[in-house]
């Protein structure tokens, strides 16, 4: 590694002594000015070959958050292993990825100084500059933009490692953050008026899949995504409990289930909406459960699709956009012959029926539930899917009549789909219907680890004086190509414009447009190239202080600790805010340094939740860095959300008014954008284009790995016969086009594909391909109602036709 | 140095190449055998390829030579100095392959202070090192005209060729890991080949000389060896078939090694080796009066030659393309990972190959000069060999 | 006596190359070389399937050294540098390694690697367990059982990291040991058992 390394720049031992500097922000203004001269310890002096050791929490990208205990030679990150401070030994954990660090902080792709750009965008020409100099360009820019076209000129968006505890610059300068994201939440649009905003997570946890009879893994696929979160899968199927994976691709997880349906592209729903078609025409739903839990016996006015609402009580709905406040439903009882509330604690609810009130047509949901089902077949289910009626039967029986069942989904896969809303609504509908929700070894939504398997600390978060907060978000950033909107100029920390956007050739050019457009990253990534100022930040393990992020993750709170010097040129996420906030002297309302950040966050603590007792920035420090919450341990099990969903109603609320106009009252099927078999466009460009998760990758981040690079690069899986029908074979370069774009990849054939579907683990940086990358093809187009849902439309990366030749 | 001096360009043409060679090794000692074309997959190449060769090719000369003694053929007599300074060549030859073969030369001592009795490759050393003092001590006393040493000697020296030879073919044959070379015929096969190679090698230098006129060889001595390569290489072509049909029988493992030998990427020396090596030249040497013509006779011996590197090839190759345990994504080499073998030789490699031989040919040229009875009266005398197909009077059998 | 030795479950083994990498981390291998290779069955490619579509299996073989009890690489060497030791590990002395790799054309298994060159690091300095020894030049190297850490009384770094608990190491003399159990209980086998070559790594489904 050459480059000049900065490691004179240690850490500020001048807040070792200021732990009321964490006691407020006045406080904070006044320690920060104090500081201002630089106040620096000399550099830590290590003898050749002398060891010590670190802690830290890795990614929370994969959501597993793994504590890893790092043995430094010479200053140099030698090597990376399960954390030995864990009170709970299942969660010592690791994968590549982790061990993988090793390689990656040094790769040689890493940003290692600050640059400007010389060429034209996309040229990927720099010249170094100095920090002043480059941060001083920044914010004119950001400042002229602002001066120019007003505040919401500029665009500012942290990626999702870059900002985990802070992200300070956006609301300093008011800057617009992009709005809706628009990834892997489809499923969730059409699960949260269901069941609640947050439904699309577990609130139970995966240390229970040996307690389900069934589990059906619907798109997702952790044994390749999250391999650390694979071991309470494996011990479910040693336990016995069978395994179904639904995926166009034969995955790890697929590999290991006892059963695979491989589903055409899009089309899940059709699978869900079959098993509910044989759930009702066989009678195999639970009456009690959907009496009790669900909107089953709501009414609703057959002539204008409205729910039969009381005015005087109303209750707010937390699960669709704008949150208007509803009324309480009815339903009828058959004790009185006549509509009562909801709640009625003596009434006993009809489950089907039609009764005429005022002049209106009542019908319970249910009744609307079975028409619509009524107007579906099994066989349209088979032919849609791909899957076998009799397959769709079995699961539908194994799902409702074989005790607790689990369907656990992927955040992804599906998702990508521009009907992923059906798909999550029609699985919300299956869980209704069945029950399977709220029980030991039962439940819904994706078992990724996020918060329910382990006891979550309490913490405090640093927050900026009222004055300072985003500005408005009128146009999603995906969309910002596409949308008349007001951004000039624009910073991301990370990659944001070709990860977060399909439809490459389009973002660039819109990105090309800017005015100003500055990144800040670790590697080389694919925005870079078109990037006016590039800044080198530093990894987890880089610090110019001893100590950097605290994190909560499985049941521990963790600092890390004992970093070494940021590499090259590069600084920390922090000291890159703070500089830039000094632009417009505002550096005083950050954090100095992460100690003091971390010593905020836990400071006080415990008055709030006693559990946090004990739990101090010096004790941590005197415990490595980790310490249990007191719940922390083999036994822990969440008893998840069994009463009470977070709806109006409290309870499944299956029918979607606020689409009945749109005709998605109910999960009416619809195909996908692009990828359904009946696509006149399949006669150009005959083959679904997938993307999904690798194990050597989050996203695009470990790219610039170069020992997995060495097994594995920009290529595209497909199954032998689409390869032999174009005469390709493995190791092949080929070119992946449609009317959109191309690139060019090596091909690999694996016959885990289905016949007439690619795959490729999501995209990497453009430096690595021979041409293009992947984005340039994938699908720009919007679901209008998406517009109506919690998480808005989300960016079909998956709903993708293209065609394949050899380069 | 009368040899040189005859043949001034052809001297310098090899000097120039053996330094080549030189360079070319000091090359791989400063840069190590990554500049050769072998890799994790294909861990063994060129270099024992031609290990395997030289050792095979020294053979001819010496058994033909102690046969002389041994057996009582004193036709033979007449060509035993050339053939011993031949065989002598060879083997060294071999042994400079197997040392530049090696990755760590520096520490070859140690086979020396702590040889392990159970590699094969020990063995190899040991017998190679002592079939190289016979031939040192034969041309000795060859020169020194002591006819009883030489008949002493003569009387190791066949059982030290055949040894040489199958010890040779135990470090592959005893390999259970590599199923084309696990096989007890791969002793006999060596053997056989060493003697066609050897013979024929033999033939070539022979009326080489002929040709250069610093030494006669008779028409029917040629004639006489031309036979005995015949039988040579049916026996040889005998052992192969014996192999490959024991191999593709079964229709099992080795089947599927002998469909890479046959199909495969070594295939074209298989096939090679089979019709040039074996059927074109038996077929020539067949009948005696092609045996009489020195063009069809020196024909025949370089197919056979050729044909048995091409043999060394095949055997060696074949058994690195598979790995026994298979799975994608297969062995990591420095062109990444590979799921079958492959090689090809550097030009690093053949540099070196050929200044070896070079410094072969050089060394050849010097022993016969010095050692060489410059043609003699010997020439007047016609058909003396006749007497090489009577019953030999003096055939003692407890040598035999 | 003491007969280190490992058990590996097939049908947890999700292939991930944890261990391939925890491998390569912890031994300081260089480039262009894995002592541990996360195989595919039958596969063309890495994660490809067997059979014929829609009815596909995947299984993984995780392969590194055997140390056979009987190891073919052991009787080829020709200067000792390959030795069983006393805790019944199959390992190289570099020192004696004269780099003829005829351990590498005896071993069935393509368990070894060679340096063929002065071995290249990425990244550019001596990563992992200081106290291994590095490789020089022209000497043959491959899994060691984690010797450093199995002396220490750890486990080879393979099983620690593994996230599936995969793997289980322990001693086959001792018949109470967790692997031997394993390997009763669960019928493992042995890679090329028809060569005799008795490895000390099962495998089990």
């Amino acid at each position: 590694m050459s480059g000049a390394r900065n490691s004179t720049l240690t850490r500020r031992s001048f807040l070792k002594t200021t732990g009321a500097a964490a006691a407020g922000l006045a406080c904070v203004g006044a320690a920060g000015a104090a500081l201002s001269g630089e106040v620096l310890a000399p550099a830590r002096a290590h003898a050749e070959g002398e060891e010590r050791t670190a802690h830290l929490c890795h990614q929370f990208h994969c959501l597993t958050g793994c504590n890893l205990k790092c043995t430094i030679r010479d200053d140099r990150i030698t090597l990376i292993e399960p954390s030995d401070l864990m009170v709970d030994k299942k969660h010592s954990t690791i994968c590549l990825r982790g061990i993988g660090e090793v390689a990656h902080i040094y790769a040689q792709d890493r940003l290692k100084v600050p640059m400007k750009r010389v060429g034209e965008r996309g040229e990927g020409e720099f010249v170094q500059i100095s920090w002043d100099e480059a941060i001083q360009t920044i914010a004119d820019n950001l400042k002229e933009a602002q001066q120019k076209y007003g505040e919401g000129s500029v665009f500012i968006r942290k990626s999702t490692e870059a900002g985990i505890e802070f992200d300070f610059l956006a609301q300093l300068i008011h800057a617009d953050s992009g709005g809706n994201w628009g990834l892997d939440r489809g499923q969730a649009n059409g699960l949260g008026p269901a069941l609640g905003p947050w439904s699309y997570l577990s609130n139970r946890s995966h240390w229970e899949f040996k307690d389900a009879a069934t589990i059906i893994e619907l798109s997702h696929n952790p044994l390749e995504s999250a391999m650390v979160w694979s071991r309470p899968l494996m011990d479910a199927k040693e336990a016995g409990t069978y395994i179904v994976t639904i995926d166009p691709r034969f995955t790890g997880t697929a590999a290991k289930s006892n059963e695979w349906l491989p589903v055409r592209p899009g089309t899940d729903a059709a699978i869900i909406q079959g098993m509910l078609k044989a759930i009702v025409d066989n009678g195999w739903y639970d009456e009690e459960f959907m009496l009790a839990r669900t909107s089953c016996p709501y009414l609703v006015d057959r002539a204008t699709g409205k729910s039969y609402r009381s005015a005087e009580v109303v209750a707010p709905n937390p699960t669709v956009v704008g949150a208007e406040p509803v009324g309480a439903p009815f339903v009828w009882d058959t004790v009185t012959n006549a509509p009562v509330l909801y709640d009625n604690a003596t009434a006993v609810p009809a489950l089907e029926g039609e009764w005429t009130v005022d002049g209106m047509q009542l019908v319970t949901e249910f009744t609307l539930i079975k028409e619509w089902l009524d107007t579906i077949t099994l066989s349209w289910a088979a032919q849609t899917s791909g899957i076998d009626e009799q397959v769709i039967v079995n699961l539908a029986d194994r799902y409702a009549n074989n005790g607790p069942a689990i369907i656990d989904i992927g955040l992804g896969g599906a998702d990508k789909y521009t009907n992923a809303d059906v798909l999550g609504h029609s699985t919300a509908l299956l869980v209704a219907l069945t029950g399977q929700y709220g029980k030991k070894g039962a439940g819904l939504g994706s078992y990724c680890g996020l918060g329910s398997n382990d006891p979550s600390a309490t913490l405090n978060y640093w927050v900026l004086p009222e004055e300072y907060h985003y500005g408005e978000s009128p146009v999603a950033m995906y969309d910002m190509p596409y949308q008349e909107n007001n951004i000039h100029a624009a910073l991301t920390f990370g990659d944001a414009f070709t990860l977060e956007a399909g439809a490459a050739n389009d973002m660039l050019e819109w990105v090309k447009s800017l005015d100003f457009f500055a990144i800040v990253d670790l590697y080389h990534s694919s925005a870079v190239d078109y990037a006016d100022i590039v800044l080198p930040a530093c990894t987890k393990f880089e610090c110019e202080e001893n100590v950097k992020q605290l994190r909560d993750s499985m049941g521990h709170v963790m600092l890390a600790n004992g970093m070494v010097a940021p590499l090259f040129e590069s600084k920390s996420d922090l000291q890159i805010e703070r500089l830039l906030a000094a632009q417009w002297g505002l550096e005083d309302l950050l954090p100095e340094t992460y100690e003091e950040l971390a010593r905020f966050m836990l400071d006080g603590a415990a008055e709030l939740d006693p559990r946090m007792e004990g739990i101090t920035y010096d004790a941590l420090l005197a415990n490595g860095g980790v310490m249990a919450l007191p719940e922390t341990g083999e036994d822990y099990l969440p008893d998840g959300l069994a009463e009470g969903f977070l709806t109006p109603s409290t309870r499944i609320e299956l029918y979607y008014e606020y689409l009945a106009d749109q005709g998605h009252g109910l999960p009416v099927y619809e195909d996908a954008n692009e990828a359904y078999e009946s696509n006149p466009k399949k006669e150009q460009f005959p083959l679904y284009f997938t993307q999904g998760k690798s194990r050597y990758r989050i996203h695009a981040y470990y790219s610039a790995n170069e020992w997995f690079q060495e097994d594995f690069g920009p290529s595209l899986n497909m199954a032998p016969e689409d390869a032999e029908a174009r005469g390709i074979v493995t190791g092949d370069d080929v070119r992946v086009f449609n009317d959109r774009g191309s690139f060019v990849a090596t091909a690999l054939v694996n016959r885990s594909l289905q016949p007439g579907v690619l795959f490729m683990a999501e995209t990497t940086y453009t430096r690595y391909y021979k041409e293009g990358f992947l984005q340039n093809v994938t699908n720009s187009a919007r679901l209008e109602r998406g517009y109506s849902m919690f998480f808005g439309p989300q960016i079909p990366y998956n709903d993708v036709l293209v065609e394949v030749e050899k380069a | 140095m009368e040899l040189f001096k005859r043949n001034k360009a052809a001297t310098a043409v090899l000097a120039v190449l053996a330094c080549v060679g030189v360079g070319a090794w000091i090359y791989q000692l400063v840069g190590g055998l990554a500049v050769t074309g072998m890799s994790n997959g294909v861990s063994w190449g060129a270099y024992i390829t031609m290990f395997m060769f030289f050792v095979g090719l020294s053979a001819g000369g010496l058994i033909v030579a102690s046969s002389a003694s041994v057996f009582h053929i004193k036709a033979f007599k007449r060509v035993a100095m050339p053939a011993v300074i031949l065989s002598t060549v060879c083997i060294c030859l071999a042994g400079m392959f197997v040392l530049i073969d090696l990755g760590g030369i520096q520490r070859v001592w140690r086979i020396v202070t702590g040889p392990n009795p159970a590699s094969p490759l020990v063995w190899d050393i040991c017998v190679i090192t002592c079939y190289l003092v016979i031939n040192i001590l034969y041309l000795h006393f060859m020169r020194k005209g002591a006819e009883r040493a030489v008949a002493m000697v003569s009387r190791f020296a066949l059982p030290c060729a055949i040894l040489v030879h199958s010890v040779t073919a135990w470090i592959f044959g005893l390999q259970i890991a590599k199923e084309g070379w696990f096989t007890a015929i791969m002793a006999p096969i060596f053997v056989a080949s060493a003697m066609d190679s050897g013979l024929a090698l033999l033939l070539i230098v022979l009326s080489a000389l002929n040709a250069s006129g610093r030494f006669k060889t008779p028409k029917e001595l040629i004639a006489s060896l031309a036979g005995l390569l015949a039988t040579c290489i049916a026996v040889d072509a005998y052992f192969i078939f014996c192999e490959v049909l024991t191999m593709g029988y079964p229709g099992a493992a080795g089947a599927e090694t002998l469909a890479l030998m046959t199909a495969g990427p070594t295939a074209p020396f298989f096939w090679f080796e089979v019709i040039g090596g074996l059927l074109i030249p038996f077929c020539v040497l067949v009948f005696a009066k092609n045996r009489a013509k020195t063009g069809l006779v020196v024909g025949a011996s370089v197919l056979v030659v050729a044909g048995v590197l091409c043999k060394r090839v095949w055997l060696l190759f074949t058994s690195f393309i598979g790995q026994n345990v298979a799975g994608a994504p297969g062995v990591m080499t420095a062109d990444g990972w590979a799921m079958a073998g492959s090689y090809a030789p550097t030009l690093v490699e053949a540099a070196i190959i050929v200044g070896v031989v070079s410094v072969g040919a050089l060394g050849f040229m010097a022993l016969a000069s010095k050692l060489l009875l410059p043609a003699t009266e010997e020439e007047t005398v016609p058909a003396a060999t006749s007497r090489a197909g009577a019953p030999d009077l003096e055939f003692d059998p407890q040598v035999a | 006596m003491t007969r280190y030795g490992m058990a590996i479950n097939q049908t947890r083994c999700i292939g991930c190359q944890t261990c391939a990498f925890a491998c390569k981390m912890q031994n300081g291998v260089a480039k262009d070389m894995r002592w541990n290779r996360v195989l595919t069955e039958g596969g063309g490619v890495a994660d490809d399937a067997q059979g014929q579509y829609p009815n596909l299996t995947r299984t993984y073989l995780p392969l590194a050294c055997q140390h056979c009890e009987n190891p073919a690489c052991l009787k080829a060497c020709p200067t000792g540098a390959t030795y069983k030791d006393e805790m019944g590990r199959v390992e190289i002395d570099y020192d004696k390694c004269i780099g003829c790799r005829m351990c590498m054309a005896a071993c069935p298994y393509n368990a070894r690697s060679f340096n063929w060159a002065e071995p290249a690091f990425v990244p550019d300095f001596v990563y992992g367990d200081g106290q291994v020894e590095r490789r020089e030049r022209g000497v043959a190297e491959k899994c060691t059982l984690c010797k450093e850490r199995t002396d220490r009384g750890e486990e080879p770094r393979c099983v620690q990291c593994c996230p599936l608990d995969a793997r289980i190491f322990g001693d086959l003399d001792d018949p109470n040991s967790e692997v031997s159990k394993v390997i009763v209980e669960r019928k493992a086998r042995v890679l090329l058992e028809e060569q005799g070559t008795r490895p000390q790594v099962y495998y089990f489904e």
